[in-house]
């Protein structure tokens, strides 16, 4: 109880961590809501796929059908930023839900056991941090072939090094403190320990504060699909939507913000999205840091 | 005697999340030359707080509220209210008429910096004149006495130097000179001053029983251990010969041998700097053995203040009696003291200690006790007298 | 001299890197078929006919270790296979497109670590106050844009709302044309610095004009991002004890913060580094490829989009060895600004 006063009065000092959960919510809701929001047009296979009017080049502006315009090649773009709203909740939470599992696991054993194990797994991780991100999940894309599902293995794999090498130190931390020695005292198992003793009380505010990085691996995806290694053309994917404006930055002589629409519309979803995200974690990490807080 | 300090009514209080903490309630305290006094009390009762405010360091979100500290610079002078004078002004008086040892040195020292460059920091600061006097004379010595070749090539440079330095003298904090120290190859040539800075700090370090201060002004921090940590921090305080030192409880992390290492190395510096001390601790031990005077501090305010044997001999106040009966002596059983602390945020109304007071009336509950003069010297705020 | 002992060490420890960073791309590449493989060890496009006699040359069917070992010998001498994007060996594209990034990141590289460490400790000096808020929604702002939709609306705004005033690409076509003819000497393929040794101001204007658009975006991520550690990294250090004795000497607040408290900030930023370097080098391919500056990052962009898999790679390889070397760079200045790590073994 009195925790949740203290994090409402953490909540109320820096107003921006609402605008964040407002911000996070409203997308959660327009993912819910995408078949109501932008309906799949009878006879449609997949909802993911954007429907077409025509195949004309030359995007169109807002109009009563199409609220938001049209890209080149004539997808709705309202029906995409929307569906593009699950697609890119569909990416992060993959993302990092499966790299917190590879984290936790790899993260506590490495702790745990220390020794050979742990300088194995930790020069693993080194060897993959020895990479810039983006490069070598170009590199994994590539040799998988593109596609949606590389861009979230890519993602996956130059992703799990970091959140292994935080789960392991929290570990660390906790591994000798005198309730686990206690545990093992009384013979517990190494699994029972790890799973009751050590991990509620040393990992959850890394778990949160990966949670929280939905938005940059959705940044990332949305680079990959930008740069034309992701989603197969037509799918939901705000990334891509802003690959298809590309062409269409500079309008016809006379009137250059004819198609300011197809590279605005698309951008404000994913600056929106990664803002309200990192608003929240920004929060929770002067709430979660034990030296700033209650301050 | 006459008067270093007299701290009237003063009053901190931090406004936190949790409510308005009221850390100091109308302190009064005076300091005398050449005197070391003692603040003792258990942690948290406000000491180190008091120390600030003299400094004027209180850290947000702490406010000292009213009161005043009046402070005499030098006998030609009126006294000054370090509360009320000017931000420059009370910079100035930090460090060079004023100045503090910490409590733990190894925290003290900034890690990045050898223990050379931070002593001579407070030189610089505060002793330019002097310095730019004894790099003239340097200058001068140079320009003298140099043969004839060397001189040839080197005096238009030392008679820049010279110009400077006399400056240095005169107006030491004129913009002409602001914007030379400022100026890529330029500022060196004033790195006279540093120079003799130098020396001080070498000469300073010696004062406080440093072996080979040479090499310790290349030293870092850490590699230092932390009774030698502490030594150079005393040295940092005392740079500037001031004429009042605060020492908070700054032995309590160091080993006992060293401990009194420190207490004696104090003790001489006192006598021969001729300056006053104010000794924070929550060593009753350790203030008999260094302090002329002795107050005693119990959440946030001051509840007795006598002469150190005084004190001992006959203490007063229920809370100095409970404190010295809780010190362990030997083949004795120590008696603790019952309750606890009071809260900060909702102090008991009246006296803070009645509700751990043995003989408190119900006087005590309603109205705060002042202090008053019982003997000589030996104040108490307490009903029973 | 103790410094000089913790270099050796810490040169002996990128050994073992290296060799995982190569072991790791040559696991990549063990996902393609021995054909797709083949094209790495191609050097002139008359080669590609006989991939068969190619695969038998190299052992491509032969057991993965003595496959790993004929790869590495390979690399080490230079032969990274045939880039079919520009059609000439990768290490020669490579050579040829790295002036371009190099011109772009000298120049963001100083505007975003000065620039970020100036702002953030401005920040922290001014906490909770308005200026503390304002920058650090900026800097929440500028951390979230994604570079790609940045770089787009900026071209957007200033070539084409401002007709062309800030143009894509390197040069305009007659610049260009004037930079690749016999009186423009190439001295490094920087232009900027070329125009300047050629004394040619027309062509110094006109890569500057090039270059504010990509450095702009270049830049404003990653300031944000260096503002913000450099923020609570400044709080953290403004509440230390040595803070607190820098005050008491009387220290006014301006060295107090510069010069007590900044340098100790600048520990973590320092330490991180080398990951703004990776970031720095993300940015690149996405910079570029919107602007079209034909640098590195446009080139592996270009490589990727057209299954250029020598290329791909091999730009991958050189960019790990690259942060490899920085991270090593970034240690031993670590080590020169705190003395802690310098003197590690003499410590207590």
């Amino acid at each position: 109880m009195t925790e949740l006063r203290f994090w409402l009065y953490q909540a109320r000092k820096n107003p921006l961590s609402l605008v964040g959960i407002a911000i996070v919510l409203i997308f959660v809701i327009i993912a819910i809501l995408a078949p109501f929001l932008a309906p799949p047009p009878e006879g449609h296979i997949d909802a993911y796929q954007i429907p077409r009017d025509g195949y004309s080049p030359t995007p169109k502006p807002p109009s009563q059908e199409y609220k938001f315009g049209t890209t080149q090649g004539q997808y709705d773009i309202f029906y995409g930023v929307i569906w593009g709203t699950r697609s890119a909740f569909k990416v992060g939470l993959l993302v990092i839900g499966m790299v917190l599992v590879i984290g936790i696991l790899l993260g506590s054993i490495a702790g745990y056991f220390g020794g050979l194990v742990d300088e194995i797994i930790m020069r693993i991780t080194d060897i993959f941090m020895a990479f810039p991100p983006l490069i070598l999940a170009m590199a994994i894309t590539v040799a998988l072939g593109p596609s949606l599902n590389s861009v979230i293995i890519a993602l996956t794999l130059v992703s799990w090094p970091i959140y292994t090498r935080l789960i392991r130190g929290d570990i660390l931390t906790v591994r000798e403190e005198d309730y686990v020695e206690a545990a093992r005292g009384v013979g517990s198992s190494h699994l029972r320990i790890i799973a009751r003793h050590i991990l509620p009380n040393s990992i959850y505010p890394t778990l949160i504060m990966a949670s929280l990085d939905i938005g940059a691996v959705v940044l990332s995806a949305a680079a990959l699909s930008f740069l034309g290694l992701g989603a197969p053309e037509g799918y939901a994917d705000w990334g891509q939507m802003i690959q298809f404006s590309r062409n269409w930055i500079v309008g016809p002589p006379g009137n250059p913000l004819a198609y300011w629409y197809t590279v605005t519309i698309p951008g404000l979803f994913i600056l929106f999205f990664v803002l309200g995200w990192n608003l929240l974690g920004d929060a929770f990490r002067d709430i979660l840091d034990p030296r700033l807080a209650k301050r | 005697m006459d008067e270093l300090l007299r701290i009237r009514g003063l009053t901190v209080r931090f406004y936190t999340y949790d409510g308005v903490v009221q850390a100091l309630e109308n302190v009064d305290l005076d300091i005398n030359q050449k005197e070391t006094f003692g603040l003792v009390g258990e942690t948290g009762c406000g000491k180190t707080l008091t120390a600030l405010s003299i400094l004027r360091l209180i850290p947000p979100p702490g406010r000292i509220e009213c009161g005043s500290i009046c402070f005499n610079i030098d006998d030609e002078n009126e006294p000054v209210d370090l509360l009320t004078i000017s931000e420059d002004g009370i910079r100035a008086i930090r460090g060079s008429k004023i100045s503090m040892v910490f409590q733990e040195p190894s925290a003290a020292l900034n890690p990045v910096y050898t223990i050379g460059d931070q002593i001579s920091e407070v030189i610089l600061l505060h002793r330019r004149q002097e310095l730019g006097q004894r790099a003239l004379e340097a200058v001068n010595a140079l320009l003298a006495e140099t043969p004839g070749f060397i001189s040839t090539l080197a005096r238009p440079i030392w008679l820049m130097e010279r110009k400077l330095y006399q400056q240095v003298i005169q107006a030491p904090s004129s913009l002409w000179l602001t914007i030379i120290s400022r100026i890529f190859l330029v500022k060196r040539l004033l790195w006279r001053l540093k120079d003799e800075a130098q020396k001080i700090t070498i000469s300073v370090l010696g004062e406080v029983e440093i072996p080979d201060p040479q090499r310790l002004t290349r030293q870092y921090p850490h590699q230092l251990s932390g009774g030698m940590e502490q030594r150079a921090v005393i040295a940092m305080a005392l740079a500037c010969s001031p004429k009042f030192l605060i020492a908070d409880e700054p032995t309590t992390s160091l080993d006992v041998t060293i401990q009194a290492q420190i207490l004696e190395l104090l003790n001489r510096l006192k006598v021969e700097w001729e300056s006053s001390i104010l000794y924070i601790t929550h060593d009753l031990g350790v203030a008999a053995e260094i302090c002329d005077r002795v107050g005693v501090m119990y959440a946030g305010s001051l509840c007795e203040i006598a002469k150190v044997d005084d004190l001992y001999a006959n203490p007063l106040h229920p809370y100095t009696k409970a404190l010295l009966a809780a010190v362990p002596k030997l083949g004795e059983e120590p008696h603790s003291i019952g309750g606890s602390v009071p809260d900060p945020l909702e102090p008991p109304p009246g006296c803070r200690f009645h509700p751990r007071c043995s003989s408190a009336m119900e006087k005590c509950r309603e109205q705060v006790p002042l202090m008053r003069e019982l003997a000589p010297g030996h104040f108490v705020a307490c009903y029973m007298y | 001299m103790e410094f000089r002992a913790y270099v050796v060490r810490r040169l002996f420890l990128i050994i073992p890197v290296l060799f995982g960073v190569s072991l790791l791309i040559f696991g990549v590449l063990q996902l393609f078929s021995p054909v797709e493989r083949a094209s790495l060890y191609v050097t002139d496009p008359r080669q590609l006919a006989h991939l068969d006699h190619i695969i038998e040359l190299y052992g491509l069917d032969q057991p993965v270790w003595t496959q790993y070992g004929t790869w590495i010998n390979q690399v080490i001498h230079g032969n990274l296979g045939w880039s079919k994007v520009v059609s000439m060996p990768v290490i020669d594209a490579m050579a040829n497109f790295l002036p371009a990034t190099l011109e772009l990141a000298l120049f963001a590289a100083p505007l975003i670590i000065v620039g970020g460490i100036f702002l953030g400790s401005k920040a922290a000096a001014h906490k909770d106050k308005m200026a503390d808020h304002a920058t650090r929604l900026a800097a929440i702002i500028g951390w979230s844009l994604p570079t790609f939709w940045l770089g787009l609306m900026l071209l957007m705004v200033f070539y084409g709302y401002f007709s062309g005033l800030l143009p894509p690409e390197r040069l305009s076509t007659q610049m260009n044309v004037l930079v690749h003819s016999g009186s423009f000497i190439q001295y490094t393929g920087l232009h900027v610095i070329d125009a300047i040794l050629n004394g040619n101001v027309p062509v110094l204007l006109d890569s500057l004009r090039h270059l504010v658009l990509p450095v702009i975006t270049l830049t404003v991520v990653n300031l944000a991002f260096i503002m913000r550690l450099m923020r609570s990294s400044m709080l953290e250090s403004l509440g230390k004890g040595y803070i607190l004795t820098a005050r008491a000497k009387g220290l006014d607040e301006n060295t107090v913060v510069k010069k007590h408290a900044r340098r100790n900030a600048m520990i973590p930023v320092l330490t991180v580094s080398g990951y703004i370097f990776a970031a720095i080098v993300n940015g690149v391919v996405i910079t570029e490829t919107i602007f079209n500056y034909k640098g590195l990052g446009w080139w592996a962009w270009q490589s990727a989009v057209h299954l250029d898999i020598p290329s791909v790679l091999g730009f991958a390889l050189f960019n790990g060895i690259l942060f490899v070397l920085t991270n090593l760079v970034v240690d031993l200045l670590y080590a020169r600004i705190d003395p802690r790590v310098r003197l590690g073994e003499q410590a207590r």
